[in-house]
């Protein structure tokens, strides 16, 4: 078998894909043509205005939705002919997902939302399991915080709550649209803290965000414009987000 | 996600909601209660009227004159005057089979003892009839031969003609009552029987030598009834049939005649009893299923409302690894953990109130295991049933469009 150098270190392939929703009068290209290679261990901002088609991107990159035309290889699988079923285990065994909304179950304590993915795709037993959620937990800094309902916890409380359960399984690939869309500056800077840690461990990040500011921490910048990429540019100077934190005005506490 | 798992959350889910959960758990309550109510009453009704048949006595087998038709009219049975002592007489003389036999013969009459009024029923039987239905006495002399030779005005009482007549608690062997105008020396008392399998109260009641019945009361040679014991449970056939052969000879029927009587046997009533306890018992247990199955269909109702309220959060599940089996898993155990929920509950009040029907109502009731397990299973089965159809709505839901949701 002859290996292709190019593709084999290739962690995502897309090739001509299109995107398009029937819903009105006329159909709706959300991609059009997109052609886009990510290896393995990468920190990707994807930018745009509104009604780009990021976040189209991003739930076909997440095996969530399916494209319409062309072709998406995850490791050299061609997600196109795999069943809901296959695409569920591809889904838990590789991706994590954060979400602007950090989409916790409500009612449901952060050790739990954490731990749920967990009982999903692995047969660990519960103290195995208390092990591998704490440890989670210890990584996005919330170990007191497990009894906590996400009502009692702050917005960037439960963005983290949320990382930590996207990374419970050690994915391959987190995906990100948004997760600082609903946080102050601060907070948003402690979230990209905890990308970037996880992204120097190998841990792949595709994340969405407006804000430049956002997308300095990442390693490459992609832009999107009508359905199609305008420029794809690595960033040569990342910046730290944890220095970055530190140097942010501290904020005056009201007499 | 593994099968305790599962359940520990399908309480936890159902908990959240604990109001409606309880509401939607109702009908099933109600549902399953009644069934183990009405099968209990049912139970015990028939093993009620059992026991009744079997005080009856032994091997009974009831002789009447049949309903004869006049004139294409057919009167009602035992309205004929068919039956003689005479017939007895050639029973007695031609039957292998029979133990015993005793003619019937009844006369309602007022009696009187002292200021104390009562009516009831007189029976004019001879001696072998208290061996025929099984009767012995609490105090008193034997029932002699002698009495129906010479129509002594002698009788037996039951234990409520005692209670009527007898209030002042005296003996009451020895006494004299007025049966209609004639005075009878009460020599005996029976031992209570307590209600029949109709309802009727078997204690209420006064026997007397036939003789002076038909001499003293009622004036006619005809006797309402001849009762006769067969010798074991499997000579009541031959007597039947020997008793059939004597009766034809005896009132010269034609081969071609119909019979003027009519035999019944203790089992063929116990026969008739039961399957009419049975279709009791199988209504009863009907109109309860029917109320199963209405909260069945509240159950589906709610999970198809909880499916709506939850898209968002199977679409998060979705997004974290659950598969669309795993969905349709959480939503089947939830309904059916909601059941059987419902069911336990409903099984411990369905005792609770039977045992509250027979203490207020005064009816036997009898809990069966297999009503108790019967009812856990169609719980369970309820719960798939009615489960099905929103868990595999909330499994066909897609990722994108369950997350969207709000
Ligand atoms: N389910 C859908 N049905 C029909 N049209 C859709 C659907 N989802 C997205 N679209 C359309 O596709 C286009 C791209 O949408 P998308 O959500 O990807 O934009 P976006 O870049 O994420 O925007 P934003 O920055 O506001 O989140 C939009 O024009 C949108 O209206
Ligand atoms: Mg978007």
């Amino acid at each position: 078998m002859i290996m292709n150098s190019e593709s084999h270190t290739k962690l995502i392939q897309l090739k001509e894909l299109w995107k398009t929703y029937f819903t009105g009068d006329i159909p709706l290209h959300a991609l059009r043509g997109i052609n886009l290679s990510i290896d393995k261990g990468e920190f990707i901002a994807i930018m745009g205005v509104s009604g780009s088609g990021k976040s189209t991107l991003m739930n076909i990159l997440g095996c969530l939705d399916k494209s319409s035309k062309g072709q998406y290889l995850f490791m050299d699988i061609d997600t196109t002919f795999q069943s809901n079923m296959e695409l569920a285990w591809l889904r838990r065994k590789n991706f994590g997902f954060v979400f602007q909304s950090y989409n916790l179950l409500s009612r449901t304590t952060a050790y739990e939302n954490v731990e749920l993915p967990l009982l999903y795709a692995s047969k660990y037993k519960k103290n195995k399991r208390k092990e591998i959620v704490l440890n989670a937990l210890d990584k996005v800094g919330l170990r007191d915080k497990i009894k906590s309902l996400p009502n009692q916890l702050s917005g960037g409380q439960q963005q983290r709550v949320a990382i930590a359960r996207a990374i419970i399984n050690n994915p391959f690939v987190i995906f990100a649209d948004e997760p600082t869309g609903n946080l102050d500056t601060r907070t948003s800077f402690e979230i990209m803290s905890i990308f970037q840690k996880l992204n120097e461990q190998g841990t792949t990040i595709i994340l969405v965000t407006h804000e430049n500011d956002i997308a300095d921490f990442t390693k490459r910048k992609i832009v999107f414009r009508d359905g199609k990429i305008i420029s794809d540019v690595e960033n040569m100077n990342q910046r730290n987000a944890e220095e970055e934190y530190k140097k942010l005005p501290v904020e005056e506490e009201p007499a | 996600m593994n099968f305790y798992n599962l359940i520990i959350s399908s309480f936890k889910a159902l908990r959240k909601n604990k109001f409606r959960t309880f509401l939607t758990m109702l009908g099933i309550i109600i549902g399953v209660a009644s069934v183990i109510v009405m099968l209990s009453i049912g139970k015990g009704t028939e093993k009620d009227i059992n026991s009744r048949m079997a005080g009856l006595g032994t091997n009974l087998i009831m002789i009447s004159p049949s309903a004869t038709k006049t004139q294409g009219v057919s009167s009602i049975a035992g309205s004929q005057q068919t039956l003689k002592i005479k017939d007895i007489e050639i029973i007695k003389k031609y039957s292998t089979s029979i133990k015993a036999i005793s003619p019937v013969i009844r006369a309602t009459e007022q009696l009187k003892y002292g200021a104390n009024n009562w009516r009831s029923s007189i029976m004019g039987v001879s001696a072998e009839y208290l061996s025929i239905r099984d009767l012995s006495l609490v105090s008193g002399a034997p029932f002699s031969d002698e009495y129906v030779k010479t129509s002594a005005k002698v009788c037996y009482i039951g234990k409520t003609i005692e209670t009527k007549l007898f209030t002042n608690g005296e003996d009451p062997i020895g006494k004299v009552i007025r049966i209609g105008s004639i005075p009878f020396k009460i020599i005996g008392v029976l031992k209570s029987k307590g209600q029949s399998g109709f309802g009727q109260d078997q204690d209420d009641i006064v026997i007397a030598p036939y003789t002076s019945v038909q001499n003293r009361i009622t004036g006619s040679e005809y006797l309402q009834q001849i009762y006769a014991s067969a010798k074991s449970e499997q000579t009541v056939t031959s007597a039947v049939n020997e008793i059939t052969y004597c009766l034809r000879i005896s009132h010269n029927l034609s081969k071609d005649a119909d019979d003027d009587f009519e035999i019944n046997t203790q089992s063929e009533i116990m026969e008739t009893a039961a399957s009419i306890s049975s279709a009791i018992t199988l209504l009863l247990a009907g109109i309860a299923a029917i109320s199963l199955l209405v909260g069945g269909i509240g159950i589906m109702n709610i999970m198809f409302v909880s499916v709506t309220e939850r898209t968002k959060e199977i679409g998060i599940r979705l997004a974290i690894g659950a598969t669309a089996f795993d969905v349709l898993k959480q939503f089947l155990i939830e309904a059916v953990v909601l059941t059987i929920t419902a069911g336990f509950i409903g099984i411990i009040v369905g005792i609770l109130a039977s045992k509250l029907v027979a203490s207020i109502a005064g009816i036997q009731t009898i809990i069966t295991s297999t009503s108790i397990i019967v009812s856990f299973i169609v719980c369970s089965l309820i719960g798939i049933f009615f489960g099905w159809y929103p868990a595999r709505k909330a499994a066909r839901l897609n990722p994108i469009e369950a997350l969207r949701y709000e």
